[in-house]
């Protein structure tokens, strides 16, 4: 029967730590040796080609959620550039409604001027 | 019994050593060796520190460029590599490359070192009144001097000193392999973080190097916080730890497709400024350090530049060590800087003569 991974593991770090009579110098070399491990471990992942890959195409991912967040100079400089041009174009429609209401306004009052003059008496 | 009586008093040291750290807010007071600007150019800064001055042959230092702030250079007294440095009676002068910021975005490595190093050099002859200097670079900042003294026989560099610097940027470890032009697309990069690469984006890729390293320090930490001065040390070192500095964009570019992607350094395929870089054109004495924990500069790239140049007097020595604890902290005071101030004393004009700048006083 094969023996459980996890427990070979630590006989393992317990075999590679020295002994110390001291019992928390013990318990603190047991740590050390376990991080060790642990990190020589994860560097020989972190070393394949597989790791690399995956790295490189989590990056990619990353850079593709961010694009639309925060941009590039050159995207913002033409969003800058649209939002300008949006807000003229608001600035010539209001002229335009505002002349239309004053031209509208003009030709109605020329038009009832009784009319109005007892509706806001009444009022 | 006793054993369990000083567990339980550094026990007690521990839990009031985690209540000040946790409850303060002060900072510690870091590089704090005596020193005067000499020259600006950009963002980059050259500082003088004080010194009795034994050796006519001054070191400039030569660090990373971005990534980290260069006061770790100089911790804590006691703990000061800058302070060793001038104690053992060199003429220091360090290169703060500066925190850089959007205006810094169209800066190249070819600008650091056909514009740059060659400035600050310049400034650090006129500066001591020294027909020569000793060239000090560390980590990034290596291969950077090693591509300028190069590329400029014609300045006058007695002696050259690579720490944790990479040449051989086939063997750099996982670095080299993450930044496979295969899956990395520095421009792409580049570009989407907007024209440099935020100290965020650096964070990681340092944090993701070593995973464990997190775990391992605050142990450690837990388990020496009964030790004032080992906190104190901690304090300052995780200040700095956790002052990142952005790249800008095009150094970037050129760092990770010149360096890491072409290996073109080490190749001799370098052409800055319209110079050959080739490292065989370095003469000068040499030495490099590299130590035997680096994850970022592995020891087998450091090396690598002692059969690349043309020195007939050059030395490898490989130190216990990571690449921060190379020459940071007060274990580098021990293991590594007497063994380089040792090198370059040895190398360096012995006498003395009055500065060029004391002349003026």
């Amino acid at each position: 029967m094969a023996a459980d991974p996890v427990l070979e593991y630590w006989a393992e770090i317990l075999r590679r730590t020295p002994v110390s009579p001291d019992i928390m110098d013990q318990w603190k070399r047991l740590l050390d040796h376990g991080i060790d491990a642990w990190s020589r471990a994860l560097s020989e992942v972190m070393a394949t080609e597989e790791f690399a890959q995956l790295l490189g195409t989590s990056i990619e991912q990353w850079l593709a959620a961010q694009a639309p967040v925060t941009g590039n100079p050159t995207q913002l400089t033409t969003l800058a550039a649209q939002l300008s041009r949006l807000e003229e174009r608001l600035r010539q429609l209001e002229d335009r409604l505002e002349s239309s209401r004053a031209s509208t306004a003009g030709a109605a009052s020329a038009r009832t001027p009784r009319g109005r003059g007892r509706r806001r008496r009444a009022a | 019994m006793t054993q369990w009586q000083a567990e339980l008093d550094r026990h007690v040291l521990r839990i009031r050593n985690a209540a000040h750290m946790a409850s303060s807010f002060d900072t510690p007071k870091l590089g704090q060796a005596p020193r005067r600007e000499i020259f600006t150019t950009g963002s980059a800064r050259l500082y003088r520190y004080e010194s009795p001055r034994t050796h006519a042959t001054p070191v400039l230092f030569v660090p990373n460029v971005g990534i980290s702030r260069p006061y770790i250079f100089d911790l804590l007294p006691g703990a000061s590599f800058i302070e060793h440095m001038t104690q053992q009676g060199f003429d220091f002068y360090l290169l703060d490359w500066g925190a850089f910021g959007p205006d810094d975005r169209d800066l190249t490595v070819e600008d650091c070192v056909t514009n740059v190093l060659p400035s600050m050099t310049q400034k650090v002859l006129k500066s001591s009144g020294a027909r020569e200097v000793s060239v000090l670079g560390y980590c990034m900042g290596a291969p950077l001097s090693a591509a300028f003294v190069a590329a400029y026989p014609e300045i006058p560099v007695r002696n050259f000193v690579n720490m944790a610097g990479p040449i051989d940027f086939r063997q750099s470890g996982l670095f080299g392999r993450w930044l496979d032009p295969k899956y990395f697309d520095v421009d792409r990069v580049v570009e989407a973080l907007g024209g440099s690469v935020p100290a965020l984006a650096i964070r990681a890729g340092f944090k993701l190097i070593r995973p464990t390293a997190d775990l391992s320090t605050y142990l450690n930490l837990w388990w020496n916080l009964w030790n004032d001065r080992y906190v104190e040390g901690f304090t300052a070192l995780n200040t700095w730890a956790n002052e990142y500095v952005a790249l800008p964009g095009a150094f970037f570019r050129q760092w990770v497709r010149d360096f890491y992607q072409e290996n073109k350094l080490y190749r001799g395929d370098l052409r800055y400024g319209g110079r050959a870089v080739r490292l065989e054109a370095i003469t000068c004495a040499l030495l490099a350090v590299g130590a035997t924990q680096d994850y970022i500069a592995p020891p087998a790239c450091v090396r690598a530049l002692i059969d690349a140049v043309g020195s007939s007097d050059k030395e490898y020595m490989e130190l216990p060590g990571g690449h921060i604890s190379l020459i940071a902290g007060r274990g580098a005071l021990q293991k590594c800087w007497p063994r380089v101030s040792d090198w370059l004393a040895a190398r360096s004009a012995s006498h003395v003569a009055t500065s060029g700048s004391r002349r003026k006083r």
